[in-house]
């Protein structure tokens, strides 16, 4: 498999072109289209979107030149794969993660409301916790309580957005586990006791 | 599809993550239906009825209220912290979500083992020999499962996965009209 050109961009041009995708809705939802279906070619990808052919054929254009899609044929009509792309921002002692999965979320805002009103509130750094949050939720790892305590949100507040991430989660990153090791759980919680 | 839709326990306790499950996918009506057609009624924890219903909220509120107007979902009464079943129940629970979610043990508060207290409330004051627990929090499903074992309600308690349980009330219900 061809590896990804964003992981040989030097990692500013990396964060420049996942800013591009951050603050262009319609570039996330494409990025999310192409991860969504197998190698599509423009017309494919412009089948389940809004825009023209022409305007995905730019935007496809453009997010091949930034590196955040690789063309995967030589011959007409192209097909073209998402890089996956996998950062890490520190910035005030805060670390966040951008993942494909942040593209997908941001990608979802215009359809779903509970997404949209969380990063009206939080921000785009807001959501990149939250996935963060949800990732463990999606592992049996992270309850709606502490996540509402820790980020100073409502219980209610923190259960809806785990639960609509936990759903872009599974279906973004399909090789997450989420069977909990309900032994090893034990086994845990009785090393504890014993201390 | 003849699987039980409700487990035959004699109490049914709910946790915020079903409720809300029900609300994101708009089908509490079909949660009502389920409910109502098979004369079962769905217990709140105090708390778990707060975060409900929370005082300020930039979301719809989930339609709580009318669901305990209309006599389908009744709020339990507080959590009886002076019995010590009680409070051991709710200490492993706490346990529990600690180690799964690596937090310091301090930082686990009452309010994660509130939905425990209450079974273990309803057990100890003889008003139920048996409960079912709807929730997708498995570490503290698994805290409550033992400490009531080990506190004289062997087999009292039994889980249903709350997006299992989501998923086959819509299953059933969506497409009958």
């Amino acid at each position: 498999m061809a590896e990804s050109a964003v992981s040989h961009s030097h990692p500013l041009d990396t964060m420049l072109a996942v800013s591009d995708v951050i603050q262009n809705n319609r570039l996330a939802q494409l990025y999310t289209r192409v991860l969504d279906l197998d190698a599509p070619t423009v017309e494919e990808l412009a089948e389940g979107l809004e825009s023209s052919t022409t305007t995905v054929y730019d935007d496809v254009k453009h997010l091949v030149e930034i590196g955040l899609l690789e063309r995967v044929t030589e011959t007409q009509p192209h097909r073209y794969r998402a890089s996956r792309v996998d950062m890490t921002i520190q910035a005030d002692g805060e670390t966040f993660q951008i993942t494909p999965t942040l593209l997908v979320a941001l990608a979802e805002r215009q359809s779903n409301e509970n997404i949209n009103l969380y990063i009206d509130r939080h921000g785009v750094s807001g959501l990149a916790t939250a996935i963060e949050y949800a990732r463990a939720y999606a592992q049996s790892k992270m309850n709606a309580r502490i996540m509402a305590r820790e980020q100073e949100i409502p219980v209610l507040e923190a259960e809806t957005i785990l639960q609509e991430l936990q759903e872009i989660i599974l279906d973004a990153e399909p090789d997450i586990s989420t069977s909990l090791d309900i032994d090893e759980l034990d086994a845990a919680v009785d090393d504890r006791l014993d201390e | 599809m003849s699987a039980q839709l409700f487990p035959s326990v004699e109490s049914h306790i709910i946790d915020a993550n079903l409720f809300i499950r029900f609300e994101r996918h708009d089908t509490v009506d079909l949660l009502e239906r389920a409910v109502t057609e098979h004369d079962v009624v769905l217990l709140l924890p105090t708390r778990v009825y707060e975060e409900l219903t929370p005082d300020s909220y930039p979301y719809g509120i989930p339609p709580v209220e009318a669901a305990i107007d209309a006599g389908w979902v009744q709020v339990l009464e507080e959590v009886d912290y002076s019995n010590p079943v009680v409070s051991a129940t709710m200490d492993m629970v706490r346990q529990y979500i600690s180690v799964a979610t690596d937090r310091p043990e301090h930082t686990i508060e009452q309010a994660d083992a509130e939905v425990g207290g209450a079974a273990a409330t309803l057990l100890e004051h003889g008003q139920t020999e048996s409960i079912a627990i709807y929730t997708n929090d498995i570490p503290a499903f698994r805290g409550i499962e033992r400490a009531l074992s080990q506190h004289g309600h062997e087999d009292s308690v039994q889980l249903v996965k709350a997006f299992n349980f989501v998923e086959s009330v819509e299953t059933r219900y969506q497409f009958q009209g």
